[in-house]
């Protein structure tokens, strides 16, 4: 196929966006299965069928989309996940690490796919990867059968219908001998059938069951129609004869026993029961479904078939058992279902048997047997209590909603993929809507009008609903649930701990709070620093737990939760904790610190820990326990504006939390006035706002100001200096001091005037200014003036840069 | 966008008239005694000159940011980027904004005149003869009449280097 449009690109993409997702959720499923082989030697058979879906749609989409490397890869793991499946295998640790390696390449082949389109040139890792998984399947299997081999055929496209039409036709043949198409399909398929056949054929079919319901909705009107009757029969024919060509079986089936009950009424004066209606548009919906499976490249499947036949079967019995049974021809009909329920019953054992011996047609008969699984034990009890009508009628009530059912779980989130680009610039929009809002309802100009503007208050009120409905809803677009990064770490959890030979239970809370999608990007590595301390340095070897009194299996939480306007995150290990002394000594011999430390709080000695200079070396680490990239991860948090606290008892375990706004692009700001221009600054950082007295004022030889609030040394930051800009107040006890916070440091801003209190918008400088010290960004004020947002941390810095005195004080101070 | 590629035929035809409108034209400002021209294809508006809001730690030719309809544009003196005096803005002051790469960026200028076809035969590279910095910003003067616009490099004028480190340069 070729990818020159980009239509095919974009399914492409969508494909491998999709794989990337399956893989996301495999790999925890793998962890979940080991751990409960652990528990009682067998996996979860929910887990490794839906591990075993995963990868058969992942081949199914490759094989149509022409990937090669990809299809062949996911056939053999799929292979070997049938087996467990099938429980022909036990699930041992060394195949989860094959497996969840396998996932590991699969990632890298659609890194590569997603920039050049093409997953070739892995061969090498490919081959590896692929005599791995066909030593393990040998293994299981023990008759040492090839699978090597037959590797290629996973790699046909379309080699699925082939394999389909091998089981049904035992069935088709023995339920109409007559129908001649059938026998031919086989040879049929090996003609290429190209996407734009399957394509022609989904829009014909379309039409055709569109059709087809229209004639059955006539008939539930005028059963006695014998015209809609023929003309409904014809719809399903020419869609089962368009089936059979391209060797959907499952389609072609189920079609065919509609058919032929329609056929029945067709030559028979008898009026087709309501009933029967009813379950013939039920088989509709599920031909749709399947329809709807070959529009996302996959092979249409109708897993509850067998089910679903036997329950069209029961149904005409019942509807003709009801007529009256005085008519000969009753007999005979009702014989004639009970034998092609017999038929049906014996064709279900024939495919069970080939599903045993035919190891090509594994895959695909296995979807038959899920649908095959479910209704045995009904079809059982049918046999058993064939002539007793009534009793019959609950079980099949019973069977009717088991195959309704099924296909609801694969029922997909009604969902669109849209370009993040796009997302970015709708709320750009609704920013700029924001503004331009609050630039109408408090336009200078309305101060002029005298008159009543009762009208015009209401509209605007209403405006002003709207346009905050709408922000809301473009933020919430840009949410994304912390599911995904959260299951990835389950995998990491496992390799560290069998690394470091330790025994960890890994729990998740929370996985389903949302934040915003720069949120996700930005924590992921900060997670995995956490965890990897966590586990190397945190949680001990079993046996010093169990010298410790403490359990063997160390415990580590991962919980997200939202609390106030933040999210915070996070990370509880059991361990041993982190020891102050260690931590004070370790600073020290770094230089980090300089005077006595004992006043200093256990909070400010834990925050040590995120010093640059703290954790490169290695022997830190093993003293302390902790400090391996734990600067990246402050770095990380804070760039989105987020906090890290830490709590640790010594001995108990340790806590790490992640405070993370909700929002990145909105923040509660305080305009506040120097001179003519106004400042944003963030809320959150502001401490308190005062106007100070001359005898707290204390000027140091070079000319800094100190106040001293409460027996805490503040030093002062004239805003007008640093901005070169004429105040109205040049005393600080004519103006107001903003004193404000940033990781511990403290500083009082001089300004003219606080002004009010809002809900800002945050804007980027443009990108031609790039980063100013003491400017984080701005934002675009009601009556459309620009107002620069504070860098109360890089205002801090500079404070403490331009007097060194100062910043000697304020640190000693921030000692003691 | 490829322009080899010949399938959509009608879609190039727009493309080629776009280009055909907007080449050769230059919009021309004045800076004191002398005109200038700009390629037409970066210029996106005019605007009167409006409330700018300073910036710390910037370059004095950086005016600032103005607010465009939402939009935060920063805004340079192309009279202080090319070391001319400085002038108090009037009405006639106005705001050329410009796209480059994707980036808006305005330059205030002393008024605008006039869009003008200055052919490419009309154009004539920058004498070297004087060792002057300010020609750094030039692409070419352009003949018109009995006039010579002076056209400009706007990646040099917009991102270039300052004009006092490019004299500090050539006056070692």
């Amino acid at each position: 196929m070729s990818l020159e449009h980009n239509e095919n690109i974009e399914i492409l993409l969508g494909f491998l966006e999709e794989c990337q997702e399956d893989l996301d959720e495999a790999e925890p499923l793998f962890i979940e299965c080991e751990n409960s082989t652990r528990n009682d030697g067998k996996p979860d058979s929910d887990t490794i069928n839906t591990i075993f879906r995963l990868f058969h749609s992942m081949k199914g989409g490759a094989g149509f989309l022409d990937l090669t490397t990809i299809s062949s890869i996911t056939h053999d793991a799929e292979t070997l996940l049938d087996l467990f499946r099938k429980g022909e295998g036990s699930l041992k640790s060394e195949h989860i690490d094959l497996l969840t390696n396998t996932c590991d390449l699969l990632r890298e082949i659609i890194h590569q796919t997603v920039t050049t389109y093409d997953d070739s040139g892995f061969e090498v890792e490919v081959k590896k990867m692929k005599a791995r998984l066909g030593k393990a399947i040998s293994e299981i299997h023990g008759t040492g059968k090839s699978l090597v081999e037959k590797q290629g055929d996973a790699t046909e496209k379309l080699s699925n219908p082939v394999i389909h039409d091998a089981e049904p036709e035992p069935e088709v043949d023995s339920e109409l001998p007559a129908n001649e198409s059938n026998n031919s399909s086989a040879s049929l398929t090996e003609l290429a059938i190209t996407p734009e056949i399957v394509e022609q054929f989904v829009s014909e079919a379309e039409q055709l069951l569109d059709d087809a319901e229209q004639y059955l909705l006539g008939l539930e009107k005028n059963p006695a129609d014998r015209d809609l009757v023929t003309k409904a029969f014809r719809s399903f024919h020419s869609f089962k004869g368009n089936c059979g060509f391209l060797g959907f079986a499952d389609l072609e089936s189920i079609s065919h026993a509609a058919e032929s009950v329609l056929d029945q009424f067709r030559e028979q004066d008898s009026v087709i029961h309501e009933k029967l209606i009813s379950t013939l548009l039920e088989f509709l919906d599920f031909i749709r479904t399947a329809l709807s499976q070959l529009s996302a490249g996959k092979t249409p499947s109708i897993p509850a078939l067998p089910g679903l036949k036997t329950y069209l079967a029961a149904v005409v019995q019942e509807c003709n058992s009801t007529e009256d049974t005085s008519e000969s021809d009753e007999h005979s009909d009702f014989k004639e279902v009970a034998d092609s329920l017999d038929d049906t019953m014996q064709s279900e054992k024939l495919k069970t048997d080939l599903a045993s011996h035919e190891m090509e047609t594994k895959d695909d008969v296995q979807l038959l047997q899920s649908g095959n699984n479910s209704s045995k034990n009904t079809d059982d009890s049918i046999e058993t209590d064939k002539q007793s009508t009534l009793k019959e009628n609950n079980i099949l009530r019973q069977d009717k909603k088991k195959p309704l059912e099924q296909p609801k779980q694969h029922k997909q989130y009604q969902t669109i993929r849209v370009d993040v680009e796009k997302l970015d610039r709708l709320l750009d929009l609704v920013g700029e809507l924001v503004i331009a809002e609050v630039m109408v309802s408090q336009n200078p100009d309305l101060k002029g009008i005298t008159h009543s503007m009762d009208r015009f208050d209401k509209a605007v009120m209403q405006l002003d609903k709207i346009t905050r409905d709408l922000q809301d809803i473009a933020n919430s677009i840009r949410m994304i649930p912390l599911s995904g990064t959260f299951k990835r770490m389950v995998r990491l959890v496992r390799d560290l701990s069998h690394k470091a030979g330790k025994k960890v239970e890994f729990e998740i809370l929370g996985e389903e709070t949302e934040v915003d999608k720069t949120v996700i990007e930005q924590i992921a590595d900060p997670l995995v620093h956490i965890i990897r301390n966590s586990i190397d340095h945190g949680i001990e070897k079993p046996e010093d737990r169990l010298a410790a009194g403490k359990a063997e299996v160390g415990k580590l939480t991962l919980e997200a939760e939202y609390i106030g306007g933040e999210v915070w995150i996070r990370i509880r290990d059991d361990g041993k904790g982190l020891k102050r002394e260690a931590l004070i000594e370790r600073a020290r011999e770094k230089g980090l610190l300089d005077n006595d430390c004992s006043e200093m709080s256990d909070l400010q000695v834990f925050q040590l820990i995120f010093q640059p200079g703290f954790s490169t070396a290695k022997e830190v680490t093993d003293i302390s326990g902790r400090g391996v990239g734990m600067d990246v991860v402050r770095k990380n948090i804070e760039s989105i504006r987020g906090k890290v606290d830490v709590q640790s008892e010594s001995g108990k375990g340790t806590e790490i939390i992640l405070r993370i706004p909700l929002t990145l692009a909105i923040i509660d700001g305080m305009i506040i006035r120097v001179g003519n221009l106004r400042f944003t600054m963030p809320l959150t950082s502001i401490r308190e706002s005062l106007q100070v007295r001359k005898d707290i004022i204390t000027v140091t030889p070079d000319g800094q100001e100190i106040l001293k609030i409460r027996n805490e040394l503040i030093p002062v930051v004239r805003l007008h200096e640093l901005f070169e800009i004429e105040p109205t107040n040049t005393t600080l006890e004519s103006g107001i001091i903003t004193i404000v916070e940033n990781e511990g440091r403290v500083a009082g801003l001089f300004v003219d005037e606080l002004l009010e209190q809002q809900q800002i918008v945050i804007k980027g400088l443009s990108s031609y200014i790039g980063k100013l010290e003491c400017v984080s960004g701005c934002t675009i004020l009601g009556d459309g003036d620009i107002s620069l947002i504070l860098d109360i941390r890089g205002i801090i810095e500079q404070a403490q840069v331009s007097s060194r005195n100062m910043a000697k004080l304020a640190t000693s101070y921030e000692m003691n | 966008m490829q322009k080899s590629s010949s399938i959509d035929n009608d879609l190039l035809d727009v493309e080629y008239v776009e280009e055909d409108t907007q080449k050769d034209k230059f919009l021309t400002f004045r800076l004191g005694e002398e005109e200038y021209g700009l390629e037409i294809r970066n210029v996106i508006e005019i605007i009167g000159i409006q409330r700018v809001t300073d910036l710390p730690d910037t370059p004095k030719y950086v005016r600032g940011v103005i607010n465009l309809r939402g939009k935060v544009v920063p805004v340079i003196d192309v009279r202080l980027r090319f070391g001319m005096a400085e002038k108090e803005y009037n009405e006639r002051t106005c705001i050329v904004v410009v796209n480059l790469n994707e980036m808006l960026v305005g330059l205030i200028v002393d008024s605008v005149s006039e869009v003008i076809d200055i052919p490419a035969g009309d154009i004539e590279t920058p004498p070297t003869m004087k060792k002057s910095a300010k020609n750094h910003f030039l692409s070419g003067l352009g003949k018109v009449g009995d006039t010579v616009k002076i056209l400009l490099d706007l990646d040099q004028l917009v991102q270039g280097e300052d004009i006092e480190q490019i004299l500090e340069v050539a006056n070692v």
